[in-house]
C-alpha cells in the first residue's frame, strides 16, 4: 500500500528541474527554470520555505547538499556555466562561493562522502569535470579533467568512501580512494581515480547506445562488491557491478524502457533503485533473492485506501 | 495470480502531475519525495487551484501498516518475543529449543490475534466509511495470516514425534470455523431447540469437527431421543475411539485397529437399516462410517477444501501422516473447483504448505499478503529458519532468506518517528548487511535535539561504532558551535576527538578571556582530566586556568612556575603572550622574589622574541595596540628590577 502523507507546493513559476533533500531528510531545496532555488523546512509533515535563493542568470540544473558536519551547505549549478556554493548562517543563506571557469552549462554536482572533507564534483556540456575543495579557511582550490566526455557531461556521482571490504573491520582504515563516476554525450560512463592529486580514467565502460543521463553509484552496503546504476537515451538503465577484486565491470541492463531514462538514484541502504523516465512514472527495483534484478510489485496497490483529501497512486 | 502479479511492471504515478518527467528522491527507509520534473511555462497568478499541482512535491511512503496506533502495539509486542527468541536460539538446543520455538509462535499469534481484535472493535465503532474499510482489508489479511500460521506451525513447528497431526488440525479447524458453535448455542437457547431450523446443520457443522459431546448433547434434545436409533447413535459416538484420549497408552497401529473396529460396527449398523426411518440420523452414521458421497453433500457446511480435508481425514483416516497429507489434499479441493469455487492466493499458499514447499509458501506470502507490511513473512520465516526447516546457504543476493526479509521489515519501520528503534534491534540479528544498514540509517537521522543525539549515541556506543559516534559529536559541536553555545560544542568536540575544531574553539575561548578577563565553561575546563591533551590549545587553556587558580589561593610560586612553563613551551597563541606577561607583572612586582634569576631570563628572552616578531611587522603587531606596546616596555623595566632582587637575594643565600 502505497500512501502520500502529504504534498508540498513550490511554488517555482517555471519548470522544476531537481529537488534534494539535506542528509537528514529535514529540509528540502528545488531548482528550476525560474533561476531560482527554494529551500524548505519539511519537518513534521509540514513544510515552510526558509529562503529563496537568486544568484544564477539561467536555469538552474541540479542540487547537492553537503554533509551536515560542514554546516547547511549547497551547491548548484545551471546554464549561466556557474557552480555556486551556498551557506546558512544563523538562519541566513548566503553565497559562500562562486565557480565560474567552465566554458558551458554545467549539468551535474555531487559532493563527496564526507570522510575525504567539503570536496564536490561537477559535470560540464564543455565536456570537463571540476572537482572544487574547501581548505577550510575560505579558500577553494580546483582541479579539473579536461576531455572527460566529448560533447558533454551530464552526471557525475561519488563512491562510497568506505573500502568495499570493510565489513567486519571497525579498526582505524587507511584513508581509501577517492573514485567518480560520469555520464556523457559520447554514450560512455567512465571512472576515475585520483591518484598523487591528479584525477586519471580508470575505466571507460561501454553499453549506452546513446547520450547517458544520469549515473549512482550504490552506497556501500558491506559485501566487497561495487554497483552502479546508470541511464540513457536509449531507454535503457544499466547495472554495473565489480567483485572488488578484479579490475572488471560486468553489466546487466535492468530493463528496456519505452522513454528515455531520466534519473537513477540508489535508497539510502542502497538496496532499491529508483528509476525515472520520460513516461511520467517512477518504477522501484530491487535485487531479488536470486540475484535479479525485478521490479518490486507492492506499490501500486494505494488505489482506493488513501483517505479523501490526499492523491492516489496507481 | 501470483505468477501475474511478479511480471507485473508497477509504477508510482502521481495523480495531477501534469505531463513531464516524474521525478524522485528518496527519504529514509519507503519514503519517496515525488514531484513532476517539469512545470508549464504558461504558469500565472490565480490559475485554477487543480493545477497547481505541478509544482508540488509529494511526500510518498509504502509499507507503513504497521504505522497505525494499533498495529504499533503489534510491532512492539512481537519485538519482545523476537529478541528473546533470538537469545533461546543462541542458548539452548534439542527438545528445549524446539518447545521455545513451539512457544514464540504462539505468542506471535496470540498477539496476532489481539491486535485483530482491537481492529474489529475499532471497524466496529468506527464512523468514517473509508477508515473502517480499511481496517475491515486488514482484518481480513491479518484472519488470513493467522490461518496459515496455525497450519504451518502443526507441520514445520510443533511436529509431533509419531508424526500424527489429526488432532492439531482439528484444533485449528474448530479455532478458525466457529459457524458450528455459535449456530448450537442459539438452538440451546431456543425454546424447543429440535424445532430451530438449523437444528441438523448444527449437528452436523459440529459433527465435521469431531464435536462429539456437543452433538449427543444436541441429539438428546430431540423429541425422539429414546427411540432405538438415536439411543444406537449415541453409543456409536460416545464409543468413537479419539486419539486424544489414547495416544499415552496405544501406539498408533493400536489405536488404528481400535477405530477400525468401531467403524466396522458402524458400517454394520448403517447396513442392518437401524436407521431407516430418520434420514438424518441415516447421513450422521454415513459421516462416521467416513462414506466418500456424503462427504461430496456435506461440502458446504465445511466451507473450504482444507476444512473437508481435516473431517475427511478424521472419519476416514485418523492416524493420516503429514506427509501423506498432500494425496488427500487435490481430491478435497476438486470438489470445491469442479462446482465452480475459484482457488486464490490463501489456497494456493496452504496447498503449498501441505506440500511441504515452505519457499512456496513463503514467496506467495511475500508477494500476496506483505503489501502493507513485511511484518508477517519475516517472523515466520525466522521461526521456520530457526526450526531447521529452511536451506541456510546463501543466495545469490548475498545473504539467506531469512535475513532478506528481516531487512525488509527493518527498513519498512524506518520511516516512523519512534519504530525506527525496533527496526535497528531487528538489524542487529542479520549477520551479514545489518551493521551496514545500521550505519547507513543512522547517518541519515536528524539530530533534532539533544535527546535524540543521545539516544543515537547509545545505540553507536553499544555496538561500537566509533565513526559514527565521532560523525553525530562533529555535527552536534557544529550546531552549537553556530548557536553560539561555546561550552557544548567543547564537549561534542571532544567527545568526537576532533583536534582542529577543539583548537579553533579553543582559541575562541582564549580571545574572549582576553577581551573580557573572565573564565566561562570553568565547569567544563576544570572537569576535562585527560581530554585536554587532545589540543595543545586546549591544554594551554586549561592550565592557564589552573595558573589562575593558584594565584587567587595564594599560591604564588606554584603560580608563577606554572605560568612559566606555559611560556616556555610556547603553548599558549602568541598574541595572548601579552596577557601571560600582564600576568606575570605583579609576581614580578612583589617584595619577595618569586621568579630566580634563572627564570627571569628566561621571561627577558620570551619578551625579546615577542619583541622580534613586533619588528618583523608580522600580523601580531597590527593586533597590538600602541598601548599595549607601551606596557612591553613597561615590562622590560619590571624583569630587569627583578633580575637585580633576584641576583641579590641568590648572592645572599650563597654566602649565607
Amino acid at each position: 500500500m502505497v500512501s502520500v502523507l502529504n504534498t508540498i507546493d513550490t511554488a517555482h513559476e517555471d519548470m522544476v528541474h531537481d529537488a534534494q533533500l539535506d542528509y537528514y531528510g529535514t529540509k528540502l531545496a528545488t531548482c528550476s527554470s525560474d533561476r531560482s532555488i527554494k529551500v524548505f523546512d519539511v519537518r513534521n509533515g509540514q513544510q515552510t520555505l526558509i529562503s529563496d535563493l537568486t544568484g544564477h542568470e539561467g536555469p538552474v540544473w541540479q542540487l547537492a547538499w553537503a554533509h551536515p558536519m560542514f554546516g547547511s551547505t549547497l551547491a548548484s549549478c545551471g546554464y549561466d556555466r556557474k557552480v555556486i556554493i551556498w551557506k546558512e548562517t544563523n538562519g541566513t543563506w548566503a553565497k559562500l562561493y562562486e565557480y565560474s571557469n567552465h566554458d558551458s552549462s554545467v549539468n551535474s554536482v555531487a559532493f563527496a562522502p564526507h570522510e575525504f572533507g567539503l570536496l564536490l564534483a561537477c559535470g560540464s556540456s564543455d565536456g570537463t569535470i571540476s572537482i572544487l575543495s574547501s581548505t577550510g579557511d575560505g579558500t577553494w582550490d580546483s582541479k579539473k579533467i579536461n576531455n572527460a566526455h566529448s560533447i558533454g557531461c551530464n552526471a557525475v556521482s561519488w563512491a562510497p568512501a568506505v573500502t568495499p571490504n570493510a565489513l567486519f573491520d571497525t579498526g582505524n582504515r587507511p584513508p581509501t580512494v577517492k573514485r567518480i563516476v560520469s555520464g556523457g554525450c559520447d554514450n560512455l560512463v567512465k571512472i576515475w581515480r585520483e591518484e598523487d592529486g591528479q584525477w586519471i580514467e580508470e575505466q571507460k565502460l561501454e553499453g549506452h547506445s546513446d547520450w547517458v543521463r544520469d549515473v549512482a553509484w550504490a552506497p556501500s552496503i558491506g559485501l566487497p562488491k561495487s554497483i552502479i546504476a546508470t541511464c540513457s537515451q536509449d531507454c535503457r538503465v544499466i547495472i554495473w557491478t565489480n567483485d572488488g577484486t578484479s579490475n572488471t565491470w560486468s553489466s546487466k541492463v535492468l530493463q528496456k524502457f519505452n522513454d528515455v531514462v531520466w534519473h537513477v538514484s540508489w535508497s539510502i541502504t542502497g538496496n532499491i533503485l529508483a528509476v525515472s523516465g520520460g513516461d511520467n512514472k517512477v518504477s522501484l527495483w530491487k535485487e531479488s533473492t536470486e540475484g535479479q534484478w525485478v521490479c518490486i510489485s507492492d506499490v501500486n496497490k494505494g488505489q482506493g485506501q488513501i483517505s479523501e483529501g490526499q492523491r492516489t497512486l496507481q | 495470480m501470483a505468477t501475474e502479479r511478479e511480471s507485473e511492471t508497477v509504477h508510482l504515478n502521481v495523480e495531477g502531475c501534469p505531463d513531464g518527467k516524474l521525478q524522485a528522491i528518496w527519504g529514509l527507509g519507503n519514503q519517496l519525495f515525488a514531484f513532476s520534473g517539469s512545470t508549464p511555462n504558461t504558469r500565472s497568478k490565480g490559475r485554477p487551484a487543480e493545477n497547481r499541482a505541478a509544482s508540488d512535491i509529494c511526500d510518498v511512503r509504502w509499507n507503513t501498516e504497521m504505522h497505525t496506533s494499533i498495529t504499533r502495539k503489534l510491532v512492539n509486542e512481537t519485538h519482545n518475543v523476537f529478541v528473546m527468541l533470538q537469545g533461546q536460539v543462541a542458548s539452548s538446543t534439542g527438545s528445549n529449543l524446539q518447545s521455545q520455538m513451539v512457544m514464540s509462535s504462539k505468542q506471535y499469534r496470540a498477539i496476532l490475534k489481539a491486535c485483530s481484535m482491537d481492529l474489529m472493535h475499532m471497524a466496529e465503532t468506527c464512523e468514517d466509511e473509508g477508515e473502517r474499510e480499511s481496517f475491515e482489508d486488514q482484518i481480513q489479511i491479518f484472519e488470513m495470516i493467522q490461518l496459515i500460521w496455525g497450519f504451518c506451525q502443526i507441520l514445520f513447528i510443533e511436529v509431533t514425534p509419531d508424526g500424527l497431526l489429526l488432532n492439531q488440525l482439528l484444533d485449528w479447524i474448530k479455532w478458525h470455523f466457529t459457524d458450528g458453535k455459535r449456530l448450537a448455542v442459539d438452538i440451546l437457547h431456543d425454546e424447543i431447540p429440535a424445532e430451530h431450523p438449523a437444528y441438523w446443520e448444527a449437528i452436523f457443522r459440529l459433527l465435521l469437527q469431531g464435536e462429539v459431546d456437543s452433538v449427543r448433547k444436541l441429539l438428546s434434545l430431540n423429541t425422539s431421543n429414546q427411540n432405538e436409533a438415536f439411543l444406537s447413535v449415541d453409543e456409536l459416538l460416545r464409543k468413537m475411539p479419539q486419539w486424544a484420549h489414547y495416544h499415552h497408552a496405544l501406539s498408533a497401529a493400536e489405536f488404528d485397529m481400535k477405530w477400525r473396529h468401531w467403524r466396522d460396527e458402524c458400517q454394520r449398523r448403517l447396513e442392518e437399516g437401524h436407521y431407516v426411518a430418520f434420514p438424518n440420523l441415516e447421513t450422521l452414521v454415513m459421516v462416521l462410517c467416513g462414506d466418500e458421497n456424503v462427504f461430496a453433500e456435506m461440502k458446504d457446511m465445511c466451507g473450504s477444501w482444507y476444512h473437508l480435508l481435516v473431517s475427511k481425514m478424521l472419519y476416514q483416516n485418523p492416524t493420516v501422516r503429514a506427509p501423506d497429507l498432500h494425496h488427500y489434499a487435490e481430491a478435497c479441493m476438486e470438489e470445491f473447483t469442479l462446482s465452480g469455487t475459484r482457488m486464490g492466493e490463501l489456497d494456493n499458499i496452504l496447498l503449498a504448505a501441505i506440500q511441504f514447499d515452505i519457499h512456496q509458501v513463503i514467496k506467495d506470502s511475500s508477494a500476496f499478503l506483505s503489501t502493507g507490511s513485511w511484518w508477517f513473512v519475516s517472523h515466520f520465516t525466522d521461526l521456520l529458519h530457526h526450526c531447521g526447516q529452511l536451506d541456510t546457504q546463501n543466495l545469490a543476493y548475498g545473504s539467506n532468506l531469512r535475513e532478506f526479509l528481516l531487512l525488509e521489515y527493518a527498513s519498512s519501520l524506518m520511516s516512523h518517528k519512534s519504530l525506527w528503534q525496533v527496526g535497528i534491534d531487528y538489524l542487529d540479528y542479520c549477520s551479514v548487511f545489518g551493521r551496514t544498514y545500521i550505519t547507513q540509517f543512522i547517518n541519515h537521522m536528524s539530530l533534532d535535539n539533544e535527546k535524540k543525539a543521545h539516544k543515537l549515541l547509545h545505540i553507536c556506543e553499544e555496538r561500537n561504532m566509533q565513526e559514527e559516534v565521532q560523525t553525530i559529536c562533529k555535527v552536534m559541536g557544529m550546531k552549537s558551535l553556530r548557536r553560539g553555545k561555546l561550552g557544548a560544542a567543547l564537549s561534542w568536540f571532544l567527545r568526537s576527538r576532533d583536534v582542529t575544531a577543539t583548537s579553533k574553539l579553543t582559541e575562541r575561548l582564549i580571545m574572549e578571556y582576553s577581551k573580557t578577563g573572565q573564565f566561562e565553561y570553568t565547569d567544563i575546563l576544570d572537569n576535562l582530566g585527560p581530554a585536554m591533551f587532545l589540543s595543545n590549545r586546549l591544554t594551554f587553556l586549561v592550565k592557564y586556568r589552573e595558573f589562575h587558580k593558584l594565584y587567587e589561593s595564594g599560591e604564588t610560586n606554584k603560580a608563577a612556575s606554572l605560568l612559566l612553563s606555559l611560556l616556555e613551551a610556547r603553548l599558549a597563541p602568541r598574541t595572548f603572550w601579552i596577557t601571560l606577561f600582564k600576568d606575570a607583572t605583579p609576581l614580578l612586582e612583589s617584595k619577595e622574589v618569586i621568579f630566580n634569576s634563572g627564570q627571569t631570563y628566561v621571561l627577558m628572552h620570551c619578551l625579546e622574541e615577542l619583541r622580534h616578531e613586533l619588528d618583523a611587522k608580522t600580523d601580531i603587531s597590527q593586533k597590538l595596540t600602541d598601548m599595549e606596546k607601551d606596557k612591553l616596555d613597561l615590562l622590560q623595566l619590571c624583569l630587569t628590577r627583578n633580575l637585580s632582587k633576584a641576583i641579590k637575594a641568590e648572592g645572599t643565600v650563597k654566602t649565607s
